[in-house]
């Protein structure tokens, strides 16, 4: 009987020499407690050594799939060939259903086999000719390495390590490559200090002396390719007055050496930086499309590797790099940094300093969702991140713009604007200043006016619980004022149990990052409102026509309550039109305006 | 009418101003002449420039101020008056020139009548004063900068100033591979670890810095080593064995896999360590023949690098040469030997001088 037995460095099969110890599974053992008791039971008929860790791999693999190997197969078609009659051991069995499958052996497995390979595995060195224990121990190792790393399914192209490395590295040869440019400025400058001060470029300095050499080669020498025209003359020019000293043959050399190390360690330089662009889109497309390569690659060194960041939540994203100052501001009850490596991000970098915070949040936030998709998605494409970016520069634009409509005024006459804005929901709007022709109408719209007048009092002491609320609403409500003065008030026959979410929803909206996504939310609400048709209360009817100028959502909430508070008021009986846009609304307003001129 | 021409030196060249005649100045009377020095005007009236002859380069600057300073004729300055002085006929020129010995010097030669002194040491005044305003075409800044450019190298030249020995490049040299030292261990560490990612065992057979290096360049991606690259591997490592212990290594070792593209880059990197470490080479072979040509001695006595280091320490040669023996035997090791000098047990006594082993001559 043959016995096949798998090691990490290779195939080995045995032939059994004394099959009747096979039948005492129990005492099997004793026949394995030393090598040369071993060597009477079993003889090493071959062993197939694996070349490398790639074959040795591909035969685990396939052994552990249950699948007959190439190399299995060649080992076992040789057997086959010299005794196929012979039973095949084996210490898998659906590995034994295979080899009978494809090679017509009879594979046996057993209690007995088990304990047989345990007796192998004991004596393993002692069965094993010629093969040393440290091969043996090698080999394992680098199987387990690569079967581990196969089985994680790792890829080399994903690995973040390089990056860390990378980044760190460009630091580090920026710092040298000062420190030589330096010395090598210093060094020629003994020779020909004038040019120093006219060639301020270091690399153009480099090639410059590397060309020139002594200065008084200047003259014949041609500069073109490395400097501008006029530098170039400057040069010419001060190579014949300069005061500097004489060099020897050998200092000459020595400098112009140490240029040429310079050149090239600038060049790498350059390379490292594109390896490292390279990289960057290949590892983490989306936080380089969101914040730029260098800042990225920055972020990712700090966390230590792109998992570890994805496990940040935006808001340590934001300050990342500005721990010094975060926890000094903790510790004694000041305001925290607002950005922290994300400030050197192109978004942030464009934008006012007064806008720096907002973009920095709201770039944090996005960043944190694009660094998890890289991170832990399973493509690797960029489009979550142009996405991000367009929403984000969007965002971006909205913020100049509203800043630059501020400015338009004088800085204090639009913040008083607001605030007057504020008051004129309590004021009135009088028209009865618009005709001097006395009418009966407007009398009854005086006695109304009056009536109005009550309910802004009575609801004065409302607002003023709101104040607080909404005075901090107020700044995003100018903006989204001015925009909803197209679309008028809708319609208010929000029942009051709206009210209530449309708040929540409201003051969640204002501190969400974008306009536009609450606007719609607005409008969709609205408009589901207005589908509900419900009858319009005849003051807040009134109320909206007397109110003409003053929209605000506040006014709106205000409204509603007040229809809500009163909702028997039956005076200028009109009908709640059922209108869908708000220009509609406007010119019925001014009709109904009209009519009561 | 001309009676009187004076020769002016410049650091830009010689010129030669005409002297007209007027009133007061016919009298040649220094005071007279004073007062109108001042007023450019005035001056310009009486003094105006007849020709003026600029240097070719600093090197003709240069030997034409050393003529002047010995009082020799410079052959440059002999054509220049003859072809700008009228010479011989019936009445003789009568020449301004600032220094006795050089107006000698022309009165043999070119049978001049010279005048120095008095008047003419006042018109050289007012000539210096108003220099620029008088002779046109030369700036403020060219004839500043013609100035120290002379200036400089005429101090150089009279102190004998030796470009072979100076010892400034030792000093600088020495700091500079010093510092190539540390940037070639901190590079050669992160090939180590780029490359190990890939082929770890290669660090523990090969332990030089710079061979480690090449081989990283050689091998590439350590899968296709083969017996083909054995004998490139023994060139470089010069040990057949560890060549044959590398190329088992590499078949069962443990090392991920790398992309080419960052094969590509652990490439160039090794690359650059390589030449920095040759620089290096270049840069010990350049201090030890600085050595030898500016402290041929010193060098012999304590090597190189040492005597490179002494001479650092101290900030020249001649500072150095200024020092006591015993300095000497402590130089490098102040900080320890400060720290037991002020201690007045005999304790500090001797510590100070078992620090004293350790300076730079005691490791020498």
């Amino acid at each position: 009987m043959l016995v096949l037995f798998e090691t990490a460095a290779g195939y080995a099969i045995f032939k059994v020499l004394d099959e009747q110890k096979l039948q005492q599974v129990d005492s099997l053992y004793k026949e394995f407690e030393t090598p040369e008791k071993a060597n009477k039971v079993l003889k090493l008929k071959h062993f197939e050594k694996f070349q490398d860790t790639t074959e040795a791999l591909a035969a685990a693999t396939a052994m552990v799939e249950g699948k007959l190997g190439k190399s299995l197969k060649k080992i076992l078609k040789k057997v086959v060939a010299k005794e196929a009659h012979e039973q095949l051991a084996i210490s898998d069995a659906k590995l034994g259903g295979v080899i009978k499958d494809k090679l017509n052996l009879s594979c046996v497995h057993s209690p007995a086999v088990a304990e047989l390979m345990r007796g192998i595995r004991n004596q393993m060195e002692g069965l094993i000719t010629g093969l040393p224990a440290r091969e043996i121990a090698a080999m394992s190792l680098g199987l387990a390495h690569s079967l581990s790393r196969y089985k994680l399914k790792f890829s080399p192209d994903k690995v973040d390590t390089m990056i860390v490395q990378a980044i760190s590295l460009l630091d580090d040869l920026d710092k040298e490559l000062n420190n030589y440019i330096m010395r090598c400025r210093e060094w020629y400058g003994w020779h020909f200090p004038e040019i120093g001060k006219i060639v301020t470029d270091n690399l153009a300095y480099c090639k410059t002396v590397r060309k020139i050499g002594d200065r008084t080669n200047v003259a014949t020498t041609d500069l073109s390719e490395i400097l501008p025209e006029e530098i170039e003359g400057e040069v010419k020019l001060a190579a014949e007055i300069s005061m500097g000293t004489e060099v020897s043959e050998e200092d000459i050399a020595n400098i112009m050496h140490l240029c040429d190390q310079v050149i090239e360690i600038s060049d790498y330089r350059t390379q490292l930086y594109d390896y490292l662009k390279n990289r960057m889109m290949a590892i983490a497309p989306n936080l380089t499309v969101m914040v730029g390569e260098l800042v990225g690659a920055r972020l990712i060194s700090h966390a230590g590797s792109l998992l570890n960041l994805a496990k940040h939540p935006a808001s340590t994203v934001q300050i990342l790099g500005a721990e010094k100052a975060l926890f000094r501001a903790l510790k004694t009850r000041r305001d925290t940094p607002k950005y922290g490596l994300i400030y050197h991000a192109s978004l942030v970098g464009q934008t006012t300093a007064k806008n720096k915070g907002k973009i920095s949040r709201a770039l944090a936030a996005k960043t944190a969702l694009a660094i998890r998709y890289d991170a832990l998605g399973e493509d690797t494409n960029a489009e979550m991140g142009v996405e991000n970016r367009a929403k984000l520069e969007a965002r971006l634009r909205y913020l100049e713009e509203k800043g630059i409509r501020r400015i338009s005024g004088t800085g204090k006459a639009l913040a008083r604007a607001d605030k007057y804005q504020h008051k004129s929901d309590i004021k009135v709007f009088d028209p009865s200043g618009d005709s001097t022709l006395p009418t009966k109408k407007r009398k009854i719209e005086e006695v109304e006016e009056a009536e109005e007048e009550e309910r802004p009092v009575e609801s004065k002491a409302k607002k003023v619980k709101r104040d607080p609320l909404t005075e901090g609403e107020a700044e995003t409500e100018t903006p989204k004022k001015k925009k909803e003065k197209k679309k008028k008030k809708k319609s208010v026959e929000e029942p009051t149990q709206e009210e209530e979410p449309k708040e929540e929803e409201e003051e969640t909206a204002i501190s969400q990052v974008g306009e536009v996504p609450k606007k719609k939310k607005k409008e969709k609400k609205r408009a589901a409102e207005e589908s509900l048709k419900e009858v319009v209360e005849a003051p807040a009817e009134e109320a909206r026509h007397l109110h003409l100028f003053t929209n605000t959502t506040q006014k709106k909430k205000k409204e509603k309550k007040r229809a809500a508070e009163e909702p028997l008021k039956e005076e200028a009986a009109v009908e709640a039109p059922a209108e869908e846009t708000s220009e509609k609304k406007k010119k019925k307003k001014k009709k109904v305006k009209e009519e009561v001129e | 009418m001309v009676l009187l021409h004076v020769v002016f030196e410049h650091a830009a060249g010689y010129a030669l101003f005409a002297v007209k005649e007027v009133e007061e100045i016919g009298m040649l009377l220094p005071q007279v002449v004073e007062a109108s020095v001042l007023n450019v005007g005035k001056f310009s009236s009486v003094v105006n420039l007849s020709a003026f002859f600029p240097f070719k380069s600093a090197q003709t600057a240069l030997e034409n101020i050393n003529a002047i300073s010995e009082g020799v004729l410079h052959a440059d300055l002999k054509l220049f008056l003859e072809t700008n002085l009228p010479i011989g006929g019936k009445k003789k020129a009568l020449l301004g020139v600032s220094d006795a010995k050089l107006g000698a010097a022309l009165q043999e030669d070119l049978d001049l009548s010279i005048q120095t002194g008095g008047v003419v040491a006042e018109i050289i005044r007012g000539i210096r004063l108003h220099f620029h305003s008088l002779v046109k075409g030369l700036t403020a800044q060219a004839a500043s900068k013609a100035q120290l450019g002379l200036g400089h190298s005429y101090s150089r030249a009279k102190v004998k100033f030796n470009v072979n020995r100076a010892d400034n490049m030792i000093i600088q040299s020495i700091a500079l591979l010093d510092q190539l030292d540390k940037d070639i261990n901190t590079f050669s560490m992160r090939v180590r670890e780029w490359y190990g990612y890939h082929f770890p065992e290669l660090i523990k057979i090969v332990s030089d810095n710079s061979t480690y290096c090449k081989l990283a360049k050689l091998i590439g991606n350590r899968k296709e080593l083969s017996e083909e690259s054995l004998e490139a591997l023994e060139e470089i490592t010069m040990d057949s064995a560890k060549a044959q212990a590398i190329l088992d290594a590499s078949r069962s070792s443990m090392g991920m896999d790398i992309s080419p593209i960052d094969l590509i880059n652990i490439e160039s990197f090794s690359n650059r360590v390589v030449s920095l470490s040759n620089y290096r080479q270049e840069l010990q072979e350049y201090l030890r023949s600085k050595m030898g040509q500016v402290a041929p001695n010193l060098a012999a006595l304590i090597g190189d690098v040492v005597g490179a280091r002494l001479i650092s320490h101290a900030g020249s040669l001649t500072n150095l040469a200024k020092y006591p023996a015993s300095t000497v035997q402590i130089l490098g090791a102040e900080k320890a030997l400060f720290r037991y000098w002020g201690s007045p047990s005999l304790l500090g006594v001797r510590m100070a001088a078992v620090m004293a082993g350790q300076g730079w001559i005691g490791s020498g």
